[in-house]
C-alpha cells in the first residue's frame, strides 16, 4: 500500500510496526511526531510533559499496532486522538481533576469510529479552507470548544467555570459541533453549502 | 428518536466531555450495534480529528527517536 512515488502509506508502515519493524516505527515517528508535539504543546505548555505524551503515544503504538484494523482506519487519526487524550489526561491530573471516561475502555468502539485514511487525506488537502470554517464560528462558541478540545473540560465543568446554566453550555457546544459537522460534509464533497 | 438525540452527542462523547449519563447512553446504544449511529460516530471522529489538528508542527530533540527505540528494544 503506497501513497504515490512508491512511498509507503502510514497504514502500511503500521502493519510493519505490528511485525516489530523498528525502521517502519522510526519512519512513522519522523512523519507524525512533530505535528503531534505541536498539538500536545497547545494542551500542555510544559515542553517536557508534552514530549513525554508523544513518547507514551508511540509506546502505545508499538504495543497495540497488532490490534489495529487492517483496513479502513487512519493511523494518523489514531495517533492524533490518542496523543490528545493522553495530553488532556496529564493536564487534568495536574489540575487534580478526575479522569475522563474514555472511549478506549471499549476497543470495539475505539477502532470503529476512526476516520478512513482517504477522509483524513482530504482534510489535509483542504486544510486552509477548513481553517476558514473554524473561524466562522462565533468567538464565544470557539472559546467554549477550545475549553473542551484543548483544556479537556467536560460540559459540567465548563458550566461551573463560566457560571452559566448547564443547559445553555450544552446547547452552545452541540450547535457548534453540528455546524462543524455540516460544514465538513460540504468541504469533503458529501454536501453542498456556501463556505 | 434515540438515534436523533444521540447524534448531537457523538463528538462530545469522543472528546470525553459528555455528562456521565449521556456517555453511558451513547456507549450502550453503540454496543447494541446500530449501524446508522456507528456511521455517524465515524463522521464525528472526523470532526474531532479536525479540531485536534495542530496549527504548526514543533521541533523535537533529534535524539528523542533513538532514545525511544532503544527503550522499546530493551523491553
Amino acid at each position: 500500500m503506497t501513497v504515490g512515488d512508491g512511498v509507503a502509506s502510514n497504514e502500511a508502515l503500521l502493519t510493519r510496526v505490528a511485525e516489530r519493524d523498528s525502521g517502519a516505527f522510526g519512519e512513522l515517528y519522523t512523519r507524525l511526531a512533530p505535528g503531534l508535539l505541536g498539538m500536545a504543546l497547545k494542551i500542555l505548555p510544559d515542553r517536557a510533559a508534552a514530549t513525554d505524551v508523544i513518547d507514551k503515544t508511540f509506546v502505545r503504538l508499538w504495543h497495540e499496532a497488532g490490534h489495529f484494523p487492517r483496513e479502513g482506519a487512519s493511523a494518523a487519526a489514531w495517533l492524533t486522538l490518542t496523543a490528545r487524550r493522553l495530553a488532556v489526561e496529564a493536564r487534568r491530573a495536574r489540575q487534580k481533576l478526575p479522569a475522563l471516561p474514555g472511549t478506549h475502555a471499549d476497543p470495539v468502539v475505539e477502532f470503529t469510529w476512526l476516520p478512513r485514511p482517504q477522509e483524513v487525506a482530504r482534510i489535509e488537502e483542504r486544510r486552509e479552507l477548513l481553517k476558514k470554517v473554524l473561524n466562522q464560528l462565533p468567538k464565544a462558541q470557539r472559546g467554549v470548544l477550545e475549553l473542551v478540545v484543548l483544556e479537556g473540560y467536560t460540559e459540567e465543568e465548563i458550566a461551573a467555570k463560566l457560571g452559566e446554566p448547564l443547559g445553555r453550555v450544552q446547547s452552545g457546544l452541540r450547535a457548534g459541533m453540528r455546524f462543524l459537522r455540516h460544514r465538513l460534509r460540504a468541504v469533503l464533497g458529501t454536501w453542498s453549502a456556501n463556505i | 428518536m434515540v438515534c436523533q438525540y444521540l447524534e448531537d452527542l457523538f463528538e462530545l462523547y469522543l472528546l470525553g466531555a459528555a455528562s456521565p449519563n449521556d456517555a453511558a447512553a451513547v456507549q450502550s446504544h453503540l454496543q447494541s450495534g446500530c449501524a446508522s449511529c456507528l456511521q455517524q460516530v465515524r463522521e464525528a471522529g472526523l470532526t474531532v480529528y479536525l479540531l485536534c489538528l495542530p496549527a504548526k508542527p514543533a521541533r523535537l530533540d533529534p535524539k528523542q527517536k533513538s532514545r525511544l527505540l532503544l527503550h522499546l528494544k530493551k523491553k
